[in-house]
């Protein structure tokens, strides 16, 4: 079975987010405020610079912010840009190596592209991770 | 490894920096080029990240980092174009080394083992020499001393992963089938009297809302006017004319600013309705017609090309009020040039004072026999007789109520001309550099444009309007 996936690149890293949990993409531009929280159809929502979080330090320019939701919650993602929507048979993703160091907390599996030479990261719903959500709540 | 003193141990060597090490040759999967891996965040610096071996998706280590430390210091010349993938009881992991060297035959009696040591923590940070933890021992060979690697060390650095119906590790295969794959890309979505267009979110310069846009006398329809935005002076056209709708005037709105070739201008839009990521899929080209629409939802949009938007004929018309966009060079004197102030129709005009004669007040026009032009009547002025153009008729604007009065005297090179206007408002001075001239060949009577106070000041050619009633003037 195909799902399809928002391919995104957030610095070195290739991420793909299941288009279910996406609520929109939008742009983030020098006048959007992006703290801990962002304004989206006036509602606050909670915000993760996810590219920050992937590389360690603030990174140079994110392009998009894509809001993915669970159930009512909703989360705004900062992420580099947003590069194309893919299909992928689930089959076709593999198991990653349990390697006791916290990406398993944000992505569960991996699949091949450009003939096998990069790796791509599918990631899990934030959402449902409680290593994000607990950070949300403090 | 658990083998008797006397047995052959098989191994192979390869260079780690300026060391050399050994590893059994029964845990030796393959010796491939190194290549470049994936990376993986949240990992140590010895991890370099995932690589595909063979349809495989295997973690890959730098050695020298995990054995010596990540802050160990690459001697000049090395390099690492090796990878050696190593199985221990099932596992596959691949090692970045140096270069694989040689083949050698050992016992274990050859080997120096390393004292008993206390084990560091289990993936902790390899931040300083661990050799001894992921070795048995040392030994000679060929005048070198080789350091021999303990594979069950190296299998514990990394944890395999062992999912439900039994499979072991992390293999991973490269998908073979071809996958549809669609690029998105943005586009804001505006309304133009009723309907909704698309403009590629790369043609866009940026969006302003405009309080207040200034009519130009006698502009064809295509023009809005122009606005202040930032301080400088822009031509603002009405994108609906330009795509065939209906054109309401208006003052004020939402433009976008777009950029075409030597064309800088806003496009007045009646809404701005958002910004939408749009996949190929979604976008339809009809070549035959030149036409490019996006689908969205069950609607098509029709994306506006803003290259083909300025025709010949277009540009024609609007190039005449296209104030030049000059650069702000160095300035070392700014000189100033004096106009006449006044208002006529709610917006403000100014006239170069050079071109000025006077400014009179309570004169008695003559009506002329028969209409000419735009002039309205004579005028004595110091035992002369000069003709008066209707300023308000002359500029298009509605003159039935125009109350005059006073008549700015002006001189064309030839004559002395009266331009009824209601009245003046006061000298001032403006920076000759903040003086945007509009394009000379087609100009009408509209020679440049500036801002004084915060609004749009329009500065007058008064040659042009003389020009136009001279051939009528029979004074």
């Amino acid at each position: 079975m195909f799902n399809k996936y928002i391919h995104v690149q957030c610095e070195e890293y290739s991420l793909l987010l299941d288009i279910r949990w996406v609520e929109e993409v939008i742009n983030i531009t020098s006048d959007t405020d992006v703290s801990s929280e962002v304004s989206w159809r006036k509602q606050k929502i909670p915000f993760i610079d996810l590219t920050q979080i992937l590389i360690g330090h603030k990174p140079k320019n994110n392009k998009h912010c894509i809001i993915i939701k669970d159930d009512e919650k909703h989360l705004a993602l900062g992420v580099g840009q947003v590069a194309q929507i893919q299909s992928i048979k689930d089959d076709d993703f593999e198991d990653l190596p349990n390697l006791d160091f916290p990406f398993n907390d944000y992505f569960d599996k991996a699949y091949m592209k450009d003939s096998g030479k990069q790796c791509v990261y599918r990631m899990r719903n934030l959402l449902q991770v409680k290593a994000v959500t607990n950070k949300l709540t403090k | 490894m658990k083998k008797s003193s006397d047995k052959p141990i098989e191994l192979i060597l390869f260079s780690v920096l300026d060391r050399v090490f050994a590893i059994d040759q029964e845990y030796l999967v393959e010796v491939l080029e190194s290549t470049v891996a994936s990376q993986l965040p949240f990992v140590p610096d010895y991890v370099d990240g995932l690589i595909n071996v063979n349809g495989h998706i295997l973690p890959q280590v730098d050695l020298a980092a995990l054995v010596f430390g990540s802050d160990y210091i690459r001697p000049l010349g090395s390099k690492f174009h090796t990878v050696l993938i190593v199985c221990v009881e099932g596992v596959n992991l691949a090692f970045r080394v140096g270069q694989v060297q040689e083949s050698a035959t050992i016992v274990e009696a050859d080997i120096q083992k390393n004292k008993p040591a206390r084990k560091s923590k289990k993936n902790a940070k390899s931040d300083k020499d661990q050799v001894d933890e992921y070795s048995i021992g040392k030994f000679k060979h060929n005048e070198n001393q080789v350091i021999l690697l303990d594979a069950d060390a190296l299998k514990d650095v990394i944890k395999a992963n062992e999912t439900v119906g039994g499979k072991q590790g992390f293999l991973g295969k490269v998908a073979e089938q071809k996958h549809d794959e669609e690029k998105f890309q943005g586009y804001l979505i505006v309304k133009v009297s009723d309907n909704e267009y698309a403009f590629a979110l790369n043609d866009v310069y940026e969006i302003n809302v405009l309080d207040t846009i200034y009519p130009q006398p006698r502009a064809p329809v295509h023009i809005a006017g122009v606005s202040l935005i930032r301080e400088e002076p822009r031509l603002i056209l009405n994108l609906s004319e330009l795509v065939g709708e209906q054109t309401n005037a208006a003052s004020a709105g939402s433009v976008v600013m777009i950029q075409s070739g030597d064309i800088f201008c806003g496009l007045l839009i009646s809404k701005l309705c958002g910004l939408e990521m749009i996949s190929e899929h979604q976008i339809k080209v009809d070549k035959d017609k030149g036409l490019k629409t996006i689908l969205r939802g069950d609607t098509l949009t029709k994306v506006i090309d803003i290259n083909e938007l300025f025709t010949d004929k277009v540009l024609k018309l609007i190039k005449p009020y296209m104030p030049d966009q000059k650069a702000m060079d160095e300035k070392i004197i700014i000189k100033q040039v004096e106009m006449v102030r006044f208002e006529m129709n709610g917006s403000a005009y100014g006239l170069n004072v050079k071109k000025i004669h006077r400014v009179v007040s309570d004169k008695t026009i003559e009506p002329l026999l028969s209409k000419h032009g735009c002039i309205m009547g004579t005028m004595e002025l110091e035992g002369r007789v000069i003709p008066v153009i209707n300023l308000y008729e002359q500029l298009g604007y509605p003159a039935e109520d125009a109350v005059f009065r006073e008549y700015i005297v002006v001189n064309d090179g030839e004559n002395d001309w009266g331009l009824a206007i209601n009245e003046t408002d006061q000298i001032i001075k403006i920076d000759e550099n903040k003086i945007d001239a509009v394009n000379d060949k087609d100009m009408k009577y509209v020679s440049a444009f500036s801002s004084y106070n915060g609004g749009l000041l329009t500065i007058l050619n008064v040659d042009a309007i003389c020009k136009d009633n001279r051939h009528t003037a029979t004074v």
